[in-house]
C-alpha cells in the first residue's frame, strides 16, 4: 500500500502526474461546456429583464440548502485527500462516503424542487428561462451522479489499498462540480431582484 | 529509493520555480482575500512525491465559505441592485476562488494548470464578446431587430383545486 505513483506515469514536461494532469484537462473541458451555457444564459438574461419574474419562482431556500450541502461535501472530500496524505486510508473511505451522502442529499433536494416546479406548470418547455434552468441544473445533476459513482469506485479501491492517489483526482472533479453550482445559484435563484 | 528520488525531484522543481507560491498568494491578495494568508502555514512538505501540500486550515476555509453563503443569500434581500450584484456575484467569485485555490490546491499547483484554465476562460470571453453585440443591441447601422416572437406557448400554471389561494411562486 503506497501513495507514490510510478515515476513512469509522470509527465516530464509539466512535472505533473498523468492522472492529475488528466483530471485538470477534464476540468478545463468542463469549463467550456458549463461556461458556454452560462455565457448564453447571461446574454439572454441581460436582454430579457422579464426573466427576473420567472427566476422569482425558484426556491432560494432550497438553492441555498443545496449550496451548503455541496460546500460541506467539498469539505469532506478534501478531508479524505488529507487523510490519504497522512496515511489514514480508513478515514479517507469514511470521508468519501460522507461526500457520496452529500451528493445524494443534493439530488434529493433537487428532485423536490423539480417536482414542485413541474407540478406548478414550470417545465422544460414553459419558456426559454425554464429551458435554461432545467438544462443547466440537469447537466450539473448528471455530473453530481457521475462524481458519486467515481467516488464509490475510488472508495472501494482505497479500501483495498489500491490507487490512493485517485482520491485527490476525484476530489478535484468534485470541487469543480461545487464551483459550477456556486455560479448557478446566484444566476438562477438569487438574481431575481436584478 | 523511489521516495528519495521523488523528494529530490520536488526540491529541484522548487529551486527552479522559487516564486511560484508567492505569486499565487499575490494573486489572491489582489482579490481582497489577503487575510486568508494566515490559513496557510509556512511549513510545507513533499507528500509522496506528488507535489508540495501545504498545511491548509480546511475547517477555517469551510467556515468562511458558509459565512459567505449566508451573506450572498441575505444581501439581495435588502432590495438594492448594487448590493445584490456584489453579494450574489462578487461573493460567488470569491467563493469559487477559495474552493479552487485551497480545496483544489490550485494555489499550490504548477502554474501550467492556471494557464490552462485561464485559456478556457479566455475562450468564453471571446464567445461572450462576439455574440453580445448581436444579442444585446436592438438596432445597428443597416439592421433593426424584429420584435421577439414567443418561442413556446406558455401554459397557465396548473391550479390545485384544493388550494383556494392563488400564489405566483411555486414554493409559496
Amino acid at each position: 500500500m503506497s501513495f507514490e505513483v510510478p515515476v513512469a506515469t509522470r509527465r516530464s514536461v509539466t512535472g505533473i502526474p498523468t492522472g492529475r494532469l488528466g483530471i485538470w484537462w477534464v476540468v478545463a473541458s468542463e469549463i467550456v461546456i458549463f461556461g458556454g451555457l452560462i455565457v448564453s444564459y447571461t446574454l439572454f438574461r441581460l436582454h430579457h429583464a422579464e426573466w427576473a419574474h420567472e427566476a422569482a419562482h425558484t426556491s432560494v431556500f432550497l438553492g441555498a440548502l443545496n449550496t451548503l450541502i455541496l460546500l460541506s461535501s467539498s469539505f469532506s472530500v478534501v478531508l479524505a485527500h488529507k487523510s490519504i496524505v497522512e496515511n489514514r486510508p480508513n478515514d479517507a473511505v469514511k470521508f468519501l462516503k460522507w461526500t457520496i451522502l452529500g451528493g445524494l442529499g443534493f439530488l434529493v433536494v433537487k428532485s423536490i424542487e423539480y417536482t414542485t416546479e413541474i407540478s406548478h406548470g414550470y417545465t422544460l418547455f414553459t419558456s426559454v428561462f425554464w429551458s435554461f434552468y432545467y438544462i443547466m441544473t440537469g447537466l450539473h445533476a448528471t455530473h453530481v451522479v457521475a462524481g458519486m459513482v467515481a467516488m464509490g469506485i475510488v472508495a472501494q479501491d482505497v479500501k483495498n489499498g489500491k490507487n490512493l492517489q485517485r482520491v485527490e483526482y476525484v476530489g478535484i472533479y468534485w470541487h469543480f462540480v461545487d464551483v459550477v453550482w456556486i455560479f448557478l445559484f446566484p444566476l438562477l435563484y438569487i438574481a431575481s431582484g436584478l | 529509493m523511489q521516495t528519495k528520488r521523488t523528494a529530490s525531484s520536488a526540491r529541484k522543481r522548487k529551486q527552479e520555480t522559487p516564486d511560484k507560491d508567492t505569486a499565487g498568494i499575490g494573486a489572491f491578495s489582489g482579490s481582497g482575500v489577503a487575510q486568508l494568508a494566515d490559513i496557510v502555514t509556512s511549513s510545507k512538505e513533499s507528500q509522496g512525491g506528488e507535489h508540495e501540500h501545504p498545511h491548509v486550515n480546511y475547517p477555517k476555509i469551510y467556515k468562511y465559505l458558509v459565512i459567505l453563503l449566508f451573506i450572498s443569500v441575505t444581501g439581495p434581500m435588502l432590495g438594492f441592485k448594487v448590493v445584490t450584484l456584489i453579494t450574489a456575484f462578487g461573493i460567488a467569485i470569491v467563493k469559487a476562488l477559495m474552493v479552487a485555490g485551497f480545496f483544489m490546491h490550485l494555489k499550490f499547483e504548477r502554474v501550467y494548470i492556471t494557464y490552462l484554465l485561464l485559456t478556457c476562460l479566455l475562450f468564453l470571453f471571446v464567445l461572450f464578446s462576439f455574440i453580445a453585440p448581436d444579442i444585446l443591441n436592438h438596432e445597428g447601422a443597416n439592421w433593426k431587430k424584429q420584435p421577439d416572437r414567443p418561442v413556446f406557448n406558455i401554459p397557465e400554471p396548473i391550479a390545485n383545486p384544493d388550494d383556494s389561494s392563488s400564489s405566483d411562486s411555486a414554493f409559496e
